[in-house]
């Protein structure tokens, strides 16, 4: 672990003199982290690959005023997250025509979810139990939707959490609680229109 | 424990939150009590199947596409956008080196040196600039390659460069404490010679440290919230100009501090450059340490709000140790 610490500290420095390619071997174990935090923000890939980029320029360009003694990937998923946000706002009057889980009618799943082996039904079946709870996910409001998101989708801990979204973690712990119990609601009530 | 307060716990108890005598409370309770349970049980459902939602790969083109906006974002910025100096009145410092201004401030600084042999701290006085101060890039400047490119150098700091190069490579390590002196004879040398090299030079001007960018401070203030303040427009670099007595008064406080870092070694330095976010770089050759070992190697210091790091191969960490308390 120190060992993996201190390369992590050299390929800082080295990013920081410039070297891109010292950064990209940086930015690398948080890669996939990072994208996958853009794309359950934004609902679309092609925007999720857009965020991500300008992220890692934003980190780039700013390497210098990364405080080394925080860990470096919390601050790049704090960016990511940030630039994810900005760019909802920026969009939040634009009504957003690609979402993945539209209407009952109209479900198209515009994100490729990966196979993982099973029976054809079994793949059948998760895809249609994630795309349920996502949408019942996306009933919830945006701090609920983002804190259950890095939590159970992501799999932050609570510290992570709370210095991605520089809350305490007082925050963290009362937000996850009651977002859960309304997105419990949420799943339940739309059991009960299922099952009508 | 009651209902209410039992209900706050469910998600700190699924996450493995909860002390000792509150995970117990939360059990005792919810064997004994039905409505919780149930509101646990959906609780649990619900983060399992949240658990379940699966990673999706990033693109192979991404990785391609990152670079280029990479390189291009280096372009971007190591071009003439300095801090400290407004785009707008964008000060032609470019000089340009001639043969002519090499030889005399060659000729100049060995007379000098000569005068002055034996009486001049190692310490470097406020003009000091190397060759590789180099601004246009300051990413680069660190690379050798560039050293070679006398683009925008001020003409008095080439022939440094070259005399100090010189006296490095045909040095031994007891002449280099004599080249250390020479450079200082130089460099002291230099901020009074500025204006007769310049005019021995001719077409060259003497510019010192409007290229070597001064620190931003709006950048300081910034990285506490650099996070929620950065946006896609953001151009921290068209900053108030400073001037030249800031600079120069930074670099020789970086300076100190180095020379008190290093004292006992023998030591050169090489250049130093402003990274346009916050850090000063200095390129030191470190020919022997305070140990007595030769290492001849260069070291990397970095400068950053008042307080310097060094970056440097395992063998100095040792030698560096002690410092720490500086920071």
């Amino acid at each position: 672990m120190s060992s993996d610490l201190s390369r992590e500290k050299q390929l800082i420095q080295k990013a920081k003199m410039g070297d891109e390619s010292s950064f990209e071997s940086l930015i690398l174990g948080c890669q996939n982290r990072a994208y996958n935090i853009a794309v359950r923000y934004l609902k679309n890939e092609d925007d999720a690959l857009d965020a991500l980029q300008e992220s890692f320029i934003k980190i780039f360009r700013h390497l210098n005023s990364f405080k080394e003694d925080s860990r470096f990937d919390t601050w790049v998923y704090r960016i990511v997250v940030n630039t994810c946000n900005d760019l909802l706002r920026k969009n939040s009057n634009q009504k957003i025509t690609d979402s993945i889980y539209k209407t009952e009618d109209e479900k198209v799943a515009t994100i490729e979810i990966p196979d993982r082996s099973g029976s054809p039904e079994e793949v059948f079946e998760r895809k249609e139990r994630t795309e349920h709870i996502i949408s019942c996910l996306e009933k919830l409001n945006p701090d609920q939707k983002e804190i259950i998101t890095l939590r159970d989708i992501h799999g932050f801990s609570y510290d992570e959490i709370s210095e991605i979204l520089e809350c305490s973690i007082g925050t963290v712990k009362s937000r996850i609680n009651r977002s859960r119990l309304k997105l419990r609601e949420i799943l339940v009530e739309q059991n009960e229109i299922h099952n009508v | 424990m009651k209902c209410d307060k039992i209900r706050e716990l469910l998600s700190l108890y699924i996450d493995n939150m909860l002390d000792e005598s509150e995970r117990k409370a939360v059990e005792d309770h919810l064997s004994t009590c039905d409505v919780c349970r149930n509101e646990y049980n959906g609780i649990k459902e619900t983060v399992d199947l949240l658990r379940q939602v699966e990673m999706i790969p990033v693109p192979d083109a991404f990785r391609f596409n990152l670079k280029k906006a990479l390189q291009e974002e280096k372009q971007n910025m190591s071009g003439p956008q300095i801090v400290g100096i407004d785009p707008k009145k964008k000060i032609r410092w470019r000089v340009i080196t001639s043969a002519a201004a090499v030889l005399v401030v060659g000729v100049l600084s060995f007379g000098f040196y000569r005068d002055i042999l034996g009486s001049l701290p190692s310490q470097l006085s406020q003009v000091e600039q190397t060759g590789d101060a180099k601004e246009k890039d300051s990413y680069s400047v660190m690379r050798e390659e560039n050293a070679a490119v006398p683009e925008a150098q001020p003409s008095g700091l080439q022939p440094m460069a070259k005399e100090t190069e010189r006296a490095a490579a045909s040095t031994q390590q007891d002449d280099s404490v004599n080249a250390q002196k020479k450079q200082a004879a130089v460099s002291d040398e230099a901020a009074d010679a500025k204006t007769a090299a310049g005019e021995a030079a001719g077409n060259s001007q003497m510019v010192t440290f409007d290229a070597a960018a001064s620190p931003d401070p709006n950048i300081g203030a910034e990285s506490s919230a650099l996070d929620v303040q950065i946006e896609a427009g953001d151009d921290s670099r068209s900053q108030a100009a400073s001037g030249v007595e800031r600079n120069a008064a930074v670099v020789q406080y970086y300076d100190m501090l180095i020379k008190e870092k290093l004292k006992g070694f023998d030591y050169q330095l090489l250049g130093y450059s402003y990274v346009p976010t916050g850090e000063w770089q200095f390129r030191v050759f470190i020919f022997r340490g305070k140990d007595g070992n030769t290492y001849n190697e260069e070291i990397l210091v970095i400068g950053k709000e008042g307080k310097i790091t060094t970056v440097s191969s395992n063998k100095f960490t040792e030698l560096f140790n002690y410092e720490d308390d500086n920071h």
